[in-house]
């Protein structure tokens, strides 16, 4: 007993030292992109520049808020260069919070402006956009929702699924429809929607794989969840809402240079790779099938082409001004 | 042992919990009486709280009904593949308990297979209860959780002098034999399990919302991750908090006394009872019932989301890193805790110590409040000038850990020193050998059951930690809890259901290894 004890406390006191090492050359990035679509990005990078990326990953399961949170707790001793967010809201809650450097990407300039911070603190590339799925044995073709605003019809009663309104992009989106329905059509909307007997569940995730089994009819959810329950050949069918209407909304990735990070010069270099043309073309081809902003990238097939879509036009500003007080209404009136 | 050694591993603990003294100090340095006010007035919260205090408290009865019935038909009565059963009662345990309530979904969700199957038997939508709501939680939770018990239970009766009961058959029958001498022996390890179940089950909330049922801890999350509010979230932490500490504090006010017999090394277990066959029919039905709804079935569900055996191989080659980095914590971790939980089980038992209770209520406060909230503490305490060494590297995650669960080594070797007569170790004392003697030759072999339990049930726990994990790991330094989650939201579910199985597997070795070492024994 004792020397299995003993062997056992050696072991590990040798396998630290390979757990902790840390190279100079190095730069550290908080990527909330998944791990297997970010991965072989940045591994390209450490091959071409011969710079050391240190990745700290989330989980959509906390709905990028490990990151966040730590960023924020770690402000006044930054340990990131680089935070990639795989949408835009906390970026916008981060850029106010005044923990981004300005950097403007020359690798960025062919993005449309409309995905950029005028001032430089992020830049957006590869979105996804959010969309309507449902069941097709569920669901005819003539009572297919057109428009998110449908949901409080009463055919739809009990019949639809959401993300909680306050984390992800379900709570971007929130914030989005008070900029462009504005505050008394979004609270009436969703006021509405509970009376609807909406169904709110954990993550978009969880919300698509319940449409995918059947456990409910239709759900609001992004692009990639909504193409990986197609990949597994379940019943669902997608739709872009609003497509005569106010448009679907469109949240890029986006990425900002932190400020007072330990590797600056780095971690301009990495976001600089991160923008660049050919990482949008990788991203677009790859399951998760996220939409090139640039016109002239291939998109991963004609359904997720940006060009296509009416989109709802949006200011990031406005935006980040109401992603509080529209978490404040949803917490105090739609989820009590 | 030395007071020396007593005022390290007290110091030990009092570092653990820097973090959480830092969140205290910040959290409640100025209470919001508003906010509380808005709290005690608002209806919603009371719902959350009731839908908890249901759940919590009908998992926890429910897991000790069915872990202590299994518990004694394994160690009492002769049925087939009883040790196999033991192994396999640590899946459960192992396997998320999302995953658990995901697999139910399938089978008898709105849409799922066997609602189907009755579906098309019966031609109207039939089931004898729904999975969602309050009730679905309890039973996913208790599936979960009833190993726990059963385990811990089992520890217990095979730590205690058989001859008691034996003796007692002279003037009672077996039944009431056990009964009156052997179950109230075993009660610290019963009740003590049932805490940990209830401590768990009244702040997991990733079942009640796949089961579409809203609990407390969800406002615990709302503030922390929707409104960054540390202070309100610790605020709204404090009744769940509370009761679990209370929970423990009347554990161990229950028993505080020292049983009147004693445990020991070199008596044989009892020869197993023989069962007639229909009794040994319902016995062992029972039991592979129970591993089939909490272990086969999720299982299944697991091994039918790969795509073949290379899955497995593949995965592991994908992951190899990040389950290095898992094991390495979770080890360093249990070992911390365990040489912290046997210290404090001893010093909590030495007559007329006066910190036992404080004692108690510090360590257990890492594993009530909640997770995201050690996790900010650590960064708060160690991103910073001389400690950055600590927060930069493998060791932050080694002190979450160990901090977070140090409770449950230390209730359940609590359970088992309690039980050792101090006779035998001031004898040695007398005899003049020195105090590490007297551990290695006396307290550890005399533990070693409880040891071995608090060791699987501890790895377990590190190893699937999640919510201290993701706030401090190093970059560059992934872990194979955060990677799970991430790919399971990624809806990666063949390399989810290999990691799963991988880790159990590791498991199960590392148990079946230390059972071999241990129970050398064949009675035992």
């Amino acid at each position: 007993m004792k020397n299995i004890l003993i062997a056992t406390v050696a072991i590990m006191v040798l396998l630290i030292p390979a757990c902790g090492k840390t190279p100079n050359n190095e730069v550290v990035i908080y990527n909330a992109l998944d791990e297997v679509f970010s991965g072989p990005i940045l591994k390209d990078f450490e091959t071409t520049t011969g710079i050391k990326v240190k990745m700290l990953t989330d989980t959509e399961a906390v709905k990028t808020v490990g990151l966040v949170t730590r960023l924020i707790e770690e402000k006044d001793n930054p340990q990131a260069d680089v935070f990639w967010n795989n949408e835009i809201g906390w970026t916008l809650v981060m850029k106010q919070k005044g923990m981004f450097e300005s950097y403007q990407a020359e690798s960025a300039r062919n993005i449309p402006d409309t995905y950029k911070d005028k001032n430089g603190f992020w830049t957006g590339f590869a979105a996804r956009a959010r969309v309507i799925l449902y069941n097709t044995s569920l669901v005819q073709e003539n009572e297919v929702p057109q428009s998110i605003l449908d949901f409080t019809k009463p055919i739809y009663k009990g019949r639809v699924a959401i993300a909680r309104p306050v984390v992800g992009t379900m709570a971007t989106h929130a914030a989005a429809l008070f900029v462009n329905l504005g505050e008394a059509e979004t609270k009436k909307f969703f006021i509405e929607l509970k009376a609807n007997d909406c169904k709110i569940v954990a993550g978009n995730m969880m919300a698509a794989k319940m449409v995918a089994n059947g456990e409910i009819a239709i759900c609001l959810t992004d692009t990639d969840d909504a193409n990986g329950m197609m990949l597994d050949n379940k019943p669902v069918k997608m739709v872009y809402p609003d497509q005569s209407g106010m448009g679907a909304l469109v949240l890029p990735n986006s990425i900002a240079l932190i400020k007072g990070g330990p590797n600056q010069e780095n971690g301009k270099k990495l976001i600089e790779y991160i923008l660049k043309a050919e990482t949008e073309q990788k991203l677009a081809k790859l399951p998760s099938a996220q939409m090139p902003l640039r016109a002239e990238l291939a998109s991963y097939s004609p359904m997720f082409n940006l060009a296509s879509i009416k989109i709802m036009a949006i200011d990031y500003n406005k935006l980040a001004d109401w992603l509080e007080s529209s978490k404040k209404f949803i917490y105090d009136e739609f989820l009590k | 042992m030395n007071s020396f050694t007593k005022l390290a591993v007290i110091i030990c603990v009092l570092v653990l919990l820097l973090p959480v003294f830092y969140m205290l100090a910040s959290s409640f340095g100025g209470i919001d009486i508003p906010f509380i006010t808005e709290v005690i007035s608002n209806n919603r919260h009371w719902i959350l709280l009731g839908n908890t205090a249901f759940i919590a408290f009908f998992t926890t009865l429910a897991s000790m009904l069915i872990g202590v019935t299994i518990a004694v038909i394994i160690s009492r009565f002769k049925i087939p593949l009883a040790r196999t059963m033991e192994y396999l009662l640590i899946l459960p345990i192992l396997i998320p308990s999302y995953f658990m309530a995901i697999s139910w979904v399938y089978l008898i969700g709105v849409n799922g297979l066997i609602t189907n199957y009755l579906k098309n038997i019966f031609e109207t939508p039939w089931m004898p209860f729904s999975i969602y709501g309050k009730l679905g939680a309890v039973f996913i939770l208790t599936l979960s959780y009833f190993p726990l018990v059963a385990l811990m239970t089992l520890s217990g009766l095979r730590n205690i002098d058989f001859s008691l009961e034996k003796t007692a058959w002279l003037t009672a029958s077996r039944w009431r034999a056990f009964f009156r001498v052997t179950l109230p022996l075993v009660m610290p390890y019963i009740i003590g399990s049932g805490i940990l179940v209830f401590i768990l089950a009244v702040n997991n909330f990733d079942v009640p919302a796949i089961l579409l049922t809203d609990v407390f801890p969800l406002e615990i999350f709302y503030q922390f991750s929707v409104f960054f509010r540390t202070d309100r979230a610790m605020m709204f932490a404090l009744p769940l908090a509370a009761a679990s500490i209370g929970a423990i504090l009347l554990w161990y006010a229950v028993f505080k006394r020292r049983p009147l017999f004693t445990v020991g090394t070199g008596w044989k277990q009892p020869a197993k009872i023989e069962l007639g066959t229909l009794a040994k029919l319902v016995a062992s039905g029972f039991i592979v019932l129970m591993l089939i709804m909490a272990v086969f079935l999720p299982l299944a569900g697991l091994i039918s989301n790969l795509d073949s055996f290379n899955t497995i191989i593949t995965t592991l080659q994908l992951v190899s890193d990040q389950l290095l980095n898992s094991l390495t914590a979770a080890a360093i971790a249990t070992l911390a805790a365990l040489a912290i939980g046997i210290t404090a089980a001893y010093i909590m038992e030495q007559p007329g110590s006066k910190i036992k209770w404080f004692l108690i209520i510090l360590m257990a406060l890492p594993l009530v409040m909640p997770g995201s909230a050690l996790g900010i503490g650590l960064i708060k305490m160690y991103n910073t000038g001389a400690l950055m060494f600590i927060y930069k590297s493998i060791w932050i995650i080694i002190l979450g850990l160990t901090a977070r669960y140090m409770i449950i080594p230390t209730l359940i070797l609590n359970s088992s020193v309690k039980m050792i007569d101090p006779s035998l170790e001031n004898a040695a004392r007398v005899s003049g050998a020195p105090w590490h003697r007297i551990w290695l030759k006396i307290m550890i072999p005399l533990n070693k059951k409880a040891i071995i339990i608090s060791t699987i049930i501890y790895f377990i726990l590190a190893l699937n930690e999640l919510s201290v994990t993701i706030l401090v790991a190093p970059p560059g330094f992934n872990t194979l809890s955060i990677r799970i989650y991430s790919l399971y939201h990624f809806n990666k579910n063949a390399e989810v259901s290999a990691m799963c199985l991988i880790m159990a597997f590791i498991v199960i070795l590392l148990y079946a290894v230390l059972a071999s070492v241990i129970f050398k024994d064949k009675n035992e």
